[in-house]
């Protein structure tokens, strides 16, 4: 008998004396979800189908969020910032029971949660989704106050619209700094999807203006399709400065808008969007399920924290390597995690772990370029088992499919994940 | 004025049948993410039976069917793995 079915039959057994004063059954297994977005949303809806004997509550203190795709589109008006706002909410309808409240403990041994609110929530399986949080110790000078100025727009908060606004803004032959973290991160090709977008607007404009990337890193993905797309489209517009040659943003003054790297040189820009790295959110380090480099070591085959037993965690706070961290990462993972608590409430055999993932950037509303890959599990690890990106040598037409192809997937996973 | 329209079309129809299939399949869930039937260019899986899901998807992975995501994500898959694969999304039980 596996672990889980034999602690829910002594819960069972313990539950028994007082069943026929209870109103509702007792469920087959509490698993708790922390986090509403890709990840834990599309955990709770494939839970509720895959076991719907299986109780499951979502904690998401936000009512409302932008979502990470598609919010480079929103800041720079290719699509309203109202277009990408999702929420928890359409999960009630499938019977997910969503509790609007933050998460401010967890014991990860007894499994309890604590909330802002004052609940305390048993489980007998935790799936923890609680996304990233920035790192304000490695550019001197930078904290959420220095941020605000320099807005990242990477959380889906307020920060979005507050960029959106600086970017309808600007003036004629303006000058854009952003600034790409080091890996990993969420949303790898993000960065440089803001950088053509923002070039799009200019350009929509009839502006003249300049966009510079400043890079703690020496390559990024997709760098030869985005840096052709830019020859194309923006010739001349959009520079990226790497690390080799000192690129990285070493300090900020949030006062003067001022970015100084790591060559010495200063740069004022008349916007700067300063991204910076990140670690798995607070709320998993508070945890105890992070390693020494910020983020939540996890068995490839099923998510299972390696810290802490009968506690998974997908999404960008997990250590998934070779898997991005991306919207697509975070559902399938999602749902590896419910038809693997399923087949253990069960009794089944679990899953084959088998994972996708498939990311557009889009470069300009009519044009886009893509990556995607299939992972699995070999000798214990996560790997990939075929991946790709779009051609070169593609054409506009195919490049204003994936446009078209990038649309419908928006549409379409935010169905998926959130009904 | 944006120019991108990401709303879905009212009338759009959710592809249910993948949760239907065989509880082993993590890969079948994944694919409504982009083929769930609310989107103009991409198609939903409706209407496609067992054998012509396979016959599509061994073609993109031997390459004599172009594409531009689908041939990146079945190239390692064996014809059982996508006989699997296929039964799985039409929501019959696996062979």
């Amino acid at each position: 008998m596996n672990r889980l079915r034999r602690e829910l039959l002594t819960a069972a057994l313990g539950a028994a004396l007082p069943w026929p004063l209870r109103a509702q059954p007792v469920p087959a297994a509490r698993v708790v979800i922390i986090g509403g977005g890709f990840g834990g949303a599309s955990c709770a809806r494939a839970l509720r189908r895959a076991a719907p004997q299986v109780q499951v509550r979502l904690i998401e203190p936000r009512a409302h969020f932008y979502t990470g795709p598609w919010t480079n589109a929103a800041i720079t008006g290719a699509c309203a910032t109202g277009d990408i706002v999702q929420s928890p909410a359409g999960l009630c309808d499938i019977g997910v029971d969503w509790v609007q409240d933050r998460v401010t403990g967890i014991d990860p041994v007894a499994r309890r949660v604590r909330t802002a609110g004052g609940m305390r929530l048993q489980a007998d399986r935790l799936v923890v989704s609680p996304g990233v949080e920035m790192r304000w110790d490695l550019i001197e000078g930078l904290d959420a106050a220095a941020s605000a100025t320099m807005p990242h727009a990477w959380l889906g908060d307020a920060q979005v619209p507050s960029l959106s606004a600086r970017m309808a803004a600007l003036r004629d032959g303006a000058t854009i700094a952003i600034s790409a973290p080091a890996n990993p991160y969420r949303c790898p090709p993000g960065p440089y999807e803001r950088a053509s977008l923002m070039a799009w607007q200019q350009s929509a404009r009839g502006h003249r203006g300049k966009i510079l990337v400043f890079d703690a890193k020496d390559d990024f993905t997709k760098r030869a399709l985005f840096q052709l797309g830019w020859d194309t489209l923006y010739p001349g517009r959009i520079e990226w400065v790497p690390r080799a040659a000192g690129g990285e943003v070493v300090a900020v003054d949030g006062g003067r808008g001022e970015l100084r790297l790591h060559n010495g040189e200063r740069v004022r820009a008349d916007l700067a969007s300063l991204i910076p790295a990140q670690r798995a959110a607070a709320i998993a380090r508070a945890a105890d399920l992070t390693d020494a480099g910020g983020w939540c070591p996890v068995r490839a085959a099923d998510f299972c924290s390696l810290r802490h037993a009968g506690i998974h965690v997908i999404g960008d706070a997990a250590a998934a390597q070779p898997m991005p961290k991306s919207a697509f990462s975070a559902n399938s993972q999602g749902k590896l995690v419910a038809l693997a608590i399923a087949a253990e409430v069960e009794g089944r055999p679990p899953p084959e772990p088998h994972l996708l993932n498939t990311c557009y950037s889009l470069l300009a509303p009519d044009y886009a370029i893509s990556v995607g890959g299939l992972y699995g599990v070999v000798a214990d690890l996560l790997v990939t088992l075929s991946d790709g990106s779009s051609p070169l040598s593609a054409t506009r037409a195919t490049r204003a499919l994936e446009a078209r192809y990038a649309q419908d997937w928006y549409v379409q996973i935010n169905r998926d994940t959130f009904g | 004025m944006p120019i991108l329209s990401i709303r879905a079309p009212a009338c759009c129809v959710l592809l249910l049948c993948c949760w239907s299939v065989s509880a082993q399949q993590s890969l079948a869930l994944s694919c409504p993410v982009c083929h769930g039937g609310s989107a103009a260019s991409v198609p939903g899986l409706q209407g496609y039976d067992v054998d012509a899901l396979a016959d599509r998807l061994r073609a993109y992975r031997d390459g004599e069917q172009p594409g531009t995501a689908m041939p990146r994500l079945v190239r390692a898959l064996s014809d059982a793995q996508i006989a699997r694969l296929a039964a799985a999304v039409a929501g019959v039980d696996s062979p």
